[in-house]
């Protein structure tokens, strides 16, 4: 959109102000962290907090926010949410931003749809005909990772000569996914907050912890292993290791990956491998340890997505997962939820 | 001993005679070097160099059995610590072995043995020894002519269809590699692929191999429904063009009577023979295959089967791993293979019609040396045949002989 070079446009800059004409605009303004807390930038500071707050407590209200705070927010936001540090919390709130990008990108015409794709994410993308883009290859598979489904699948594409054609429509979701990418991609920071957010930063942090966010702690085991939540690939390995069968070196690496993920130290994996028929303690323990991360390079292995596991021919079915732990967390998780209801049942009747 | 001591010496007067134009590496001093060495086992790795004369004095003076380097790129890549390594992007790299590929060729020149119960057979070996169980399997395996040319058929596909067509990559940024034994490398070194995590490099990989096409993309929503009538026309782009030809490819071999490879459930190919008059009507008229009886008579399920072996047969044979993985080491184009002495010759796309790896690749043209052979199948080189030998003590050219010393297939006296 060629006039958008020029001509300032406070209202397409506040719906879509990750573009990088909206982020010059803003730094024209040059408000730093701790000029915050002065009462001139106060306004921009309560719209950035007020969305946070909607976001931890999953409401959203209709509220009319005028154009200049409503943008100057959204990098106060994000550096908000780096300093608070909860992942999780971050997640949301890019599918929160996501979703309200896709509905505002839907009543725009192809020009600005071009617009924001080339100058908020960089796009080569083009118009073809009526309402059909098309978009370079390379962008297109970095977005679509965000999604699960057959129809995103490149093969499933028209791609020609590095173009991938994506209708109106499709675009909009990808644009919107890539916005939910980018917004989960920003770093935590280590440090203190500086002084002007640092008791609202504090105060969030406190807020969240009374929400369901923060639920990994009771995702370690301790004690025996719970077999039940594993995912099948996974009990597949540990089934046929225990029973004795032969398992390749690739799922045992798998299962140790896994257990070591889970929270299982070396020797409580070293004795689940001793009733293995070819076991040798020291190959074992070298092994373990490796993958551990405690020898070699000291790398830490992670265990292996469902799409190599697949690949490696090991899946057995379709869990509606990306990775095998997310099975185990999500059944953990309902095993603990139900505990809870079940104890605060009681609790009433008491 | 004194096998490995002929073959570094003969190795040693190619390295010494190379061009350093040969060699010549992208981004050559960002990447890690690896070699496996005569002398020992295992690799030597985590090597850099600083610049292309360093490398070719390297070859020179030690003159490794195999020399690799990293597909990807390093800010410090010589430091042991793969994190400390600092990646910073990979090249995108195709290989397609003749191991992954079923040739019929197999059962003449490749035999496996079982460990356990000295079972032996011919061809592909099993996962499992059909006597006896064990996994403990060693093949023996050996390519001809017939197994190179259905690599290379492999890689102009791949090249052609995928690579120039549908990926758009120029043809400078494409480099075509034969691998010095079984099968051809791709390298591209586009700014496009640079930066691509596993998971885009998974899209490419099915993309290229057939894999996970949906019925939905080649016949529009309604097709679970059954009332599928017209595929995709043969001229349209991408897979929608690529799969209809080859379901066409498919019914004209059934109808010529040529068996087909393919391993579709018995229901399936019998409908698809009872209705390939129709079908291959529609391809006559439209250029569509016209699949309406056909669809109608099949589940859901079974319509996807077909779908999806049909892409898979038409995709490229790729090895997935070496693709996926951004951190692999890979033969440096131009250097030699310590198994066949055959030079990893770097192919020109308009030559790679009329290469022949079996006497472009071959180095050492010159001599006869006087070896004795254990064992091997007839083998074709440098235009004629040689063998098949058992235990026979023979003048072959030094080409030959380092080939057969390089498979330890042959011994000096």
């Amino acid at each position: 959109m060629n006039a958008k070079n020029s001509v300032i446009d406070l209202s397409l800059f506040a719906r879509y102000p990750f573009l990088s004409d909206a982020g010059n605009y803003v730094s024209m303004f040059n408000i730093d962290i701790d000029d915050l807390s002065k009462p001139e930038h106060n306004e921009i500071l309560q719209e950035a907090i007020r969305e946070i707050y909607e976001v931890v407590n999953g409401v959203s209200e209709v509220k009319h926010i005028d154009d200049y705070i409503k943008l100057m927010a959204f990098p106060v936001i994000l550096a908000l949410l780096s300093y608070i540090g909860s992942k999780p919390l971050i997640n949301k709130y890019a599918i929160k931003k996501a979703k309200e990008v896709e509905e505002a990108l839907r009543h725009e015409n192809d020009d600005v749809l071009c617009y924001v794709a080339s100058n908020g994410f960089n796009w080569t993308i083009k118009p073809t005909e009526k309402s059909v883009f098309a978009i370079n290859f390379k962008d297109y598979l970095i977005a679509s990772a965000m999604f699960n489904d057959q129809s995103w699948k490149l093969i499933n594409q028209i791609l020609i000569n590095g173009l991938v054609y994506l209708s109106k429509s499709r675009l909009i979701r990808l644009m919107a996914a890539e916005v939910q990418r980018r917004i989960m991609q920003i770093e935590l920071k280590r440090e203190e907050p500086p002084e002007g957010i640092r008791s609202i930063v504090l105060k969030i942090r406190e807020a969240i912890k009374k929400t369901i966010f923060e639920r990994h702690d009771y995702l370690e085991v301790s004690g025996p292993i719970n077999t039940e939540h594993f995912p099948p690939c996974i009990l597949s390995i540990y089934n046929d290791l225990i029973s004795g069968k032969s398992v390749s070196h690739i799922a045992r690496f798998i299962l140790t990956t896994f257990l070591v993920s889970i929270g299982l130290d070396v020797d409580s994996i070293i004795n689940i491998f001793q009733r293995v028929a070819d076991y040798d303690p020291d190959k074992t323990r070298y092994q373990v340890e490796h993958i551990v991360g405690k020898r070699g390079s000291r790398t830490k292995y992670a265990t292996p997505k469902c799409e190599n596991i697949k690949t490696m021919g090991l899946c057995l079915g379709n869990c509606g997962v990306k990775h095998p732990l997310n099975v185990y967390r999500r059944r953990i998780r309902e095993k603990h939820e139900r505990k809870n209801f079940f104890e605060k049942k009681v609790q009433g009747v008491l | 001993m004194k096998e490995r001591i002929f073959l570094k010496k003969k190795f040693k007067e190619y390295y010494s005679t190379l061009s350093i134009e040969e060699i010549k590496i992208n981004g050559l001093r960002k990447r890690e070097f690896g070699f496996v060495m005569f002398e020992e086992s295992g690799m030597i790795r985590h090597k850099a160099f600083d610049s292309v004369n360093k490398l070719a004095e390297f070859l020179r003076e030690y003159t490794p059995a195999h020399a690799y380097y990293s597909s990807a790129y390093y800010e410090h890549p010589s430091a042991e610590n793969m994190n400390e390594k600092k990646w910073t992007g990979a090249d995108l790299i195709f290989d397609v072995d003749v191991d992954h590929i079923s040739t019929s060729c197999k059962n003449k020149h490749d035999k496996w043995t079982c460990l356990d119960c000295n079972n032996i057979g011919i061809g592909i070996e099993p996962k499992i020894c059909d006597i006896c169980g064990s996994g403990r399997i060693e093949s023996k395996k050996w390519v001809c002519q017939r197994c190179l040319e259905v690599a290379k058929a492999e890689i102009t596909k791949l090249v052609d269809d995928f690579l120039l067509n549908d990926f758009g990559f120029n043809l400078k940024d494409v480099e075509i590699v034969f691998s010095g034994h079984r099968g051809y490398h791709v390298h591209v070194y586009s700014k496009d692929v640079l930066t691509l995590d596993q998971n885009a490099r998974r899209e490419i990989i099915d993309y290229v191999r057939g894999k996970g096409i949906d019925v939905y993309f080649l016949f529009g929503k309604h097709s679970y429904e059954g009332i599928i009538s017209y595929g995709s026309s043969i001229n349209e782009p991408g897979w929608l063009g690529r799969w209809s030809r080859g379901l066409y490819d498919y019914i004209v071999n059934i109808k010529g009577g040529i068996k087909e490879k393919m391993r579709l459930p018995e229901k399936i190919s019998s409908l698809l023979i009872k209705n390939m008059n129709k079908i291959i009507e529609g391809y006559s008229t439209n250029n569509k295959p016209l699949l309406s009886p056909l669809a109608l008579s099949l589940k859901s399920r079974n319509l996807k089967l077909l779908v999806e072996e049909i892409a898979e047969e038409y995709g490229v044979k790729i090895d997935e791993q070496v693709t996926l993985d951004v951190k692999r080491l890979i033969r440096i184009p131009n250097t030699l293979h310590g198994k066949t002495g055959l030079k990893a010759t770097t192919v020109k796309y308009d030559l790679l019609d009329s290469f022949n790896p079996l006497t472009d690749a071959i180095t050492f043209k010159n001599g006869k040396i006087t070896v004795k052979v254990d064992e091997s199948p007839e083998i074709y080189m440098f235009n004629k045949d040689f063998g098949p030998y058992q235990n026979q003590i023979i003048d072959l050219p030094v080409y030959v002989a380092v080939y057969l010393i390089g498979q330890q297939s042959a011994k000096l006296l």
